[in-house]
């Protein structure tokens, strides 16, 4: 209602019927329409390679000394009592008491010709390390799920800020006419929940549309309200009559842009319900494939459909494909406090399709254009929770891993301190990481702001650098 | 502290790290010897030689003139560090302990993490503490500016005296409505301001707008639902006779409708961020927050003055206690006062001082935006760009919150907000004190008797412990939770704050007074012991108060007509727009204050002006700044809800009360608050302001139409329009429900289809179907028949129509 927002993506003519219309956001949406995308605020700023990403959110925190960042010290001083600082009792009390050293679960190994080291907890991921840029030196905001999650993917781990999906939407628009820019598969209402593909104060046609829930079976996920209640010639009267009456009211109105608004976005939707639910079937996907990524009804199979789904919606278009590996609890899937073991269960869920999305994208020429990025809100402590057989959270230092869309292939960057928990080399903060993705994708993350309360808001709020080693 | 962290137990190995990744200095310019501490101190110990390149290499890329100072500090001339930066001196000479700059470079806990691009080798770390331990000899001369340096693109804002003479601070004006050629047009003095404006234009208002279409625009504007067929009937005969008297009754019926209440309180959630979850994080039930929503929803019902609306919201829980034995009002109080802990607030945030700060940060933003205009949350960090706002102004209210406490214990893993029983009738009390009393004695019983049976085999004690458990099964049934609200307190021991520099929490700068802004020139005097937060909130409330005022009658002007005078309703600063008429403007707050603080005799005097009940110009007429028409609007998601419901004749229209079965009291480690959040049903058919207001789980419709962002303060609604709301109203079982029951209703009502259509239109849209559309439906209908599922396929067409989303 008071939103005046002109985005500058927009064409003279378009602009000129803005002016004409002279009203609100109604309108803007209305010229979005038209070209059938969500405007682009700005357009890419920079050169740049990676046209879409995939982010594989791998929900609770994967230990990095379990999986990407061997440290052999914790093997000799295994059992040990040792005065680590502590984050979370650090953060709570001020002190911290001594931990005991706690030896990673799974043996690492020197993989592909890069010899890049992959613990045997994903096997399958080992065997594409000749593709992966891994970041050994993250570290991030917030030592508890909540606010690491948030600040992950909206920059801020209690204010109220866009999301980073909705940002991209905002900047590059969409590349498709019958689909949204960007969407949240199996998102968790837990940890922040949509706020984490939310669009805060950036127009709502930014918002992700999430396909499906966490909890859900990805076979019986889909777009909200995609289905007609009903079908045949009733139906089909029906579409015609509602033609019929809003061709009548747009007579009553000549130049209402608000009303051809409402028409053109109907006819969004109408273009939708027959093409989305061709984009989310994968019917007509060879045995191959089904089986490369381990849709075969064992434990990767919900994981697999997932990641084939969202290389099904770059294909069709999308910007942004947000996967998430994720329950609705407080301490989500990879969350092992109490029990690293079943670090090995999550593995076996996803290890199999997350190598097989970069091994498919890659062999259809995909992965030159788009960014596959796995990772977590956090890390896991390199000793023992409470002298158990868990880890607890560590946002001082952790792995992630980017592949394709420019990055360098077979590289590790950074490192952390000998027991694998402080970033102290080369170190690449949240925000930091962000912009590099931004700077992928052709975005200057000082640049691509949105005017709120009284001032200019991004993403990378005042802070983030550019990582320029990451890229090939 | 024993803080020292993996790091030092593997210095060896990174060590090794840092030399082979990163090259820092040369062999020969590196002395790799610790200076011993009984090293005789010498006049320059190697400054030249050792720590001045360590410096280039590793500090002076930030930390140095030509660049972006680095929280301010300068490390290049020996006065930079000697002064010292946002966190004051960094070096304190031969004190290595007490030396900010060396505690950032061991990462000490608290400190900044100093290079934050990789940590020094061991070695490097002593020798740099090894000079400041000699004394720190450093012979480089220079001055360094100490006034402190705007972010980069950040202009210098207002002066506090250039502030107060700004148009929204200024003190209101007493302006006399102008004269005007056609006063015969007037109805109310509202009406020659703006046609004084439209003269002078050139331009000429409206016709007043059809009957029909006015009694549904007052409908909805003042109660959020449409009239029924009948009501427009009887208000369009009444209107045939006497226009004004028909608008004036309709007014004042609409006005003593306790679903006014419902709206206007529902606009004023939106400013208050009103939700029943935390959201944040993890995200907890706020079991008592319905209490909060049925206060405002009472308090606009009984139009309470704005600064007896404003007050307890504010400080309810001072004034409590204060000069009332009225139960009611004691409980009002309390209740209101959950305005200040109704934020999207992250319990789970592990950093609790912090947290703390966050929270005052929220509520200033809040009642910034709600109350004044202001986005005072950008002082948090820096003076304001653009408005008269200091970053010292901001901790002088932010004392007066960190003088409140808002959570019940900040150091919980999960910390919760604070609940306060409320008082309850005399014979509920007594009651529950007797329960209670017998319940002990009861238990003292069962006690005494299982020892017994334990020592002596089972008889007459075993039937006396049956008894016992089923007397204390009925009382504990009887003994319901005693009611509480979410409230905030003062601190016992209220205080001044200090300056947190560039906003951290732990960047402490000097301590500022609590008060009001400079550029309000008030002393709040605030007494010794209290926080002063009754003392800003009756100076929020105060008529003499120009900006709240000139707020609040924009803000009530707007919830009319879709625009405000001031068309950035929630920014009153340099930033935001200037307001069109000004004077109407003061005159709108004068008359406010005028009529005892009091919002329905406002409204009242709005509506029945000829500048409300003009008709919709048509597109290439109209214009937002001048009010020559009445603008087209849509509706909100509510009124689309309530509106279809209301049509279906399926409309709850019960008052009040608990929102959220099972709300209550649940551990914030328990995972039954997150179970009712996400696997919650929304299928209740009560008016939308009720239904529950999760922050993490919206209904679909909320969140298809544009339901305002729920954890911020929002004075206005976005407009959206995209394919998501077409699909909804295409394909939503909800609307595929309502609009079978809307057929069903239309079939038993009218006998024709004529009469049906005609009953379909007027209960969707509140009109008869135009002639084009009437011969679409006729076609539609001739192609069907006129099955049930005809009817519901058509009146869904109807929704699904650009009219049902507007209102003219």
């Amino acid at each position: 209602m008071f939103s005046t927002i002109v985005p500058a993506g927009i064409t003279r003519s378009r602009r000129a019927a803005l002016a004409r219309a002279g009203c609100g956001f109604g309108a803007i949406a209305w010229a979005g329409l038209q070209a059938g995308t969500a405007p682009a605020a700005t357009g890419p700023h920079l050169p740049h390679r990676a046209k879409r990403m995939i982010f594989l959110f791998m929900a609770g925190g994967v230990s990095q000394v379990d999986s990407f960042d061997p440290k052999p010290r914790l093997t000799a001083d295994d059992g040990k009592q040792m005065p680590f600082g502590d984050l979370r009792s650090l953060a709570k009390t001020g002190t911290s008491p001594p931990q005991r050293v706690m030896k990673p679960l799974w043996r690492f190994a020197r993989r592909g010709e890069s010899g890049l080291w992959v613990s045997d907890l994903f096997p399958e991921i080992a065997g594409i390390a000749d593709d992966l840029c891994v970041v050994r030196s993250l570290h991030t905001e917030g030592i508890a799920h909540g606010p690491a999650t948030l600040f992950l993917h909206c920059g801020a781990t209690t204010a109220v800020r866009p999301s980073l999906g909705a940002w991209l939407d905002y900047g590059l628009g969409t590349e498709n006419t019958d689909l949204p820019g960007f969407v949240s598969l199996a998102p968790s209402l837990g940890n922040g929940g949509p706020r984490n593909h939310g669009t805060a104060f950036l127009p709502p046609i930014h918002q992700g549309t999430p396909i499906g829930r966490a909890g859900l079976p990805a076979r019986e996920s889909g777009i909200r309200n995609l289905a007609p209640p009903r079908g045949g010639p009733l139906a089909a009267a029906g579409r015609e009559l509602l033609t019929g009456i809003g061709a009548a009211q747009a007579a009553a109105r000549p130049g209402d842009a608000e009303i051809e608004a409402v028409i053109a976005a109907g006819e969004l939707a109408a273009r939708m319900e027959s093409v989305a639910p061709g984009v989310l079937d994968p019917a007509g996907e060879t045995a191959e494939t089904l089986a490369l990524y381990g849709i075969d009804g064992g434990p990767a199979d919900n994981f697999g459909r997932q990641c084939l789904l969202a290389r099904r919606l770059c294909e069709a278009g999308v910007r942004f494909v947000q996967v998430n590996y994720t329950d609705n609890s407080n301490n989500p899937a990879w969350d092992q406090h109490a029990d690293m073991p079943k670090h090995a269960l999550h593995a076996r869920a996803t290890d199999r399709p997350v190598a097989a999305l970069v091994r498919d994208l890659k062999r259809r020429g995909l992965l030159d254009d788009t960014i596959v990025w796995w990772g977590s809100e956090f890390g896991r402590t390199p000793y023992a929770q409470e002298n158990g057989t868990g880890r607890d959270h560590n946002p001082a230092g952790f792995s992630v891993w980017v592949a394709g869309g420019g990055f360098r292939a077979g590289h590790a960057h950074g490192e952390t301190d000998d027991f694998g928990h402080h970033a102290v080399v080369d170190r690449v903060h949240m925000h930091d990481l962000h912009a590099t993705l931004f700077a992928a994708l052709g975005l200057d993350h000082t640049r691509l702001t949105f005017r709120h309360a009284g001032r200019d808001h991004r993403l990378t709020d005042v802070a983030g650098r550019v990582e320029g080693r990451l890229f090939a | 502290m024993a803080v020292t962290g993996a790091w030092w137990i593997g210095s060896a190995t990174v060590a090794g790290a840092i030399a082979g990744g990163i090259v820092l200095l040369s062999p020969g310019s590196f002395p790799l010897s610790f200076a011993a501490e009984s090293e005789p101190a010498v006049v320059d110990p190697g400054f030249t030689e050792s720590i001045a390149p360590l410096l280039a290499a590793r500090c002076l890329g930030c930390h140095a003139a030509d660049e972006e100072i680095s929280g301010g500090l300068r490390l290049d001339l020996r006065d930079g560090w000697a002064q010292g930066g946002d966190s004051g001196p960094a070096i304190v000479p031969g004190e290595p302990d007490q030396s900010l700059l060396i505690r950032a470079i061991r990462w000490e806990a608290g400190a900044p993490q100093m290079p934050p691009d990789g940590k020094l080798a061991p070695e490097e770390i002593e020798l740099v503490a090894a000079w400041v331990r000699r004394g720190a000899h450093d012979p480089r001369e220079g001055f360094v500016d100490p006034r402190p340096r705007l972010l980069p693109g950040q202009a210098q804002g207002m002066t506090a005296a250039e502030g107060g003479r700004f148009w929204s601070v200024a003190p209101l004006a007493a302006p006399t409505p102008p004269a005007v050629a056609d006063p015969a047009w007037n109805r109310t003095p509202i009406d020659r301001f703006i046609r004084a404006r439209l003269d002078a234009a050139g331009l000429r208002p409206q016709a007043e707008a059809a009957p029909e279409v006015l009694v549904r625009r007052i409908s909805e504007d003042l109660i959020g639902l449409p009239p029924t067929p009948e009501q427009s009937d009887a208000f369009v005969a009444k209107h045939a006779r006497d226009a004004d008297g028909a608008v004036a009754d309709l007014v004042d019926h609409l006005l003593a409708d306790p679903a006014f209440g419902e709206r206007f309180g529902r606009h004023w959630l939106d400013l208050a961020r009103f939700a029943e979850s935390s959201g944040g994080g993890r995200t907890l039930l706020f079991k008592d927050a319905w209490r909060y929503r049925d206060w405002v929803i009472a308090a606009v019902n009984a139009d309470l003055p704005y600064d007896r609306f404003v007050v307890p919201q504010l400080a309810g829980d001072l004034l409590a206690a204060d000069g009332t034995a009225d139960p009611a009002t004691i409980e009002g109080n309390l209740v209101a006062s959950g305005f200040l802990a109704l934020g999207p607030t992250n319990y789970e945030e592990q950093e609790k001082a912090q947290l703390r700060f966050d929270i005052i940060d929220e509520q200033l933003e809040t009642i910034g935006r709600t109350f004044l205009g202001l986005s005072i949350g950008c002082c948090r960090c820096h003076d304001h760009p653009s408005d008269p706002l200091s970053q010292a102004d901001y901790y002088g209210l932010a004392g007066i919150f960190a003088s409140t406490r808002t959570l019940f214990n900040e150091t919980d893993n999960v910390a919760r907000w604070i609940a306060r029983p409320l008082p309850e009738p005399a014979e509920i009390a007594s009651r529950r004190a007797e329960i209670e009393a017998r319940v002990a004695l009861l238990k003292v019983e069962r006690t005494t008797i299982k020892q017994e049976i334990t020592d002596s085999p089972p008889g007459a004690a075993t039937a006396r412990l049956v008894e016992i458990e089923a007397e204390l099964g009925r009382l504990n049934a009887e003994l319901l939770p005693r009611p509480t609200a979410m409230v905030v307190e003062d601190h016992p021991t209220p205080g001044d704050a200090a300056i947190r520099v560039r906003g951290v929490e732990k960047n402490r700068g000097r301590v500022v007074p609590r008060g009001l802004p400079e550029v309000f020139a008030t002393d709040l005097a605030i007494p010794a012991g209290s926080s002063g937060r009754r003392e800003l909130a009756e100076w929020i409330g105060s008529r003499e108060s120009a900006l709240p005022r000139r707020v609040i009658a924009n803000r009530v002007w707007a919830w009319l007509f879709g625009h405000g005078i001031v068309p950035t309703v929630d920014n009153f600063g340099a930033s935001g727009e200037r307001p069109s008429h000004p004077e109407l403007l003061d005159w709108l707050a004068r008359r406010f204050a005028e009529q005892g603080s009091r919002l329905k005799p406002l409204v009242r005097e709005i509506v029945l002006s000829r500048t409300y009940r003009q008709a919709v110009a048509p597109p290439s007429e109209a214009d937002r700044g001048l009010w020559s028409g009445a603008l087209r609007r849509r509706l909100d998601a509510e009124q689309i809800r309530d509106g279809l419901l209301a049509a279906a004749g399926r409309l709850d229209r019960t008052l009040g009360g608990l929102s959220i079965a099972g709300a209550g009291e649940i551990d914030a480690n328990d995972t039954a608050a997150q179970t009712i959040e996400y696997g919650y049903v929304f299928d209740d058919v009560r008016r939308s302001v009720y239904t529950p207001a999760f922050r993490n789980r919206r209904p679909p419709l909320f969140e298809a139409f544009d339901f305002a962002d729920i954890n911020a303060s929002a004075g206005g609604r976005q407009a959206s329009t995209v394919a998501v709301q077409a699909l909804f109203l295409g394909n939503d079982p909800f609307v595929v429900e309502a609009c079978r029951a809307v057929a069903q209703r239309v079939r038993a009502e009218a006998l024709t289809d004529e009469d049906r259509l005609d009953r379909a239109f007027r209960l969707l849209v509140g009109r008869r179907p135009s002639a084009g559309e009437r011969s679409a439906a006729v076609d539609f209908l001739a192609r069907v028949g006129g099955e049930p599922e005809a009817w519901a396929v058509l009146c869904q067409a109807i929704v699904s129509s650009p009219d049902f989303r507007f209102l003219d």
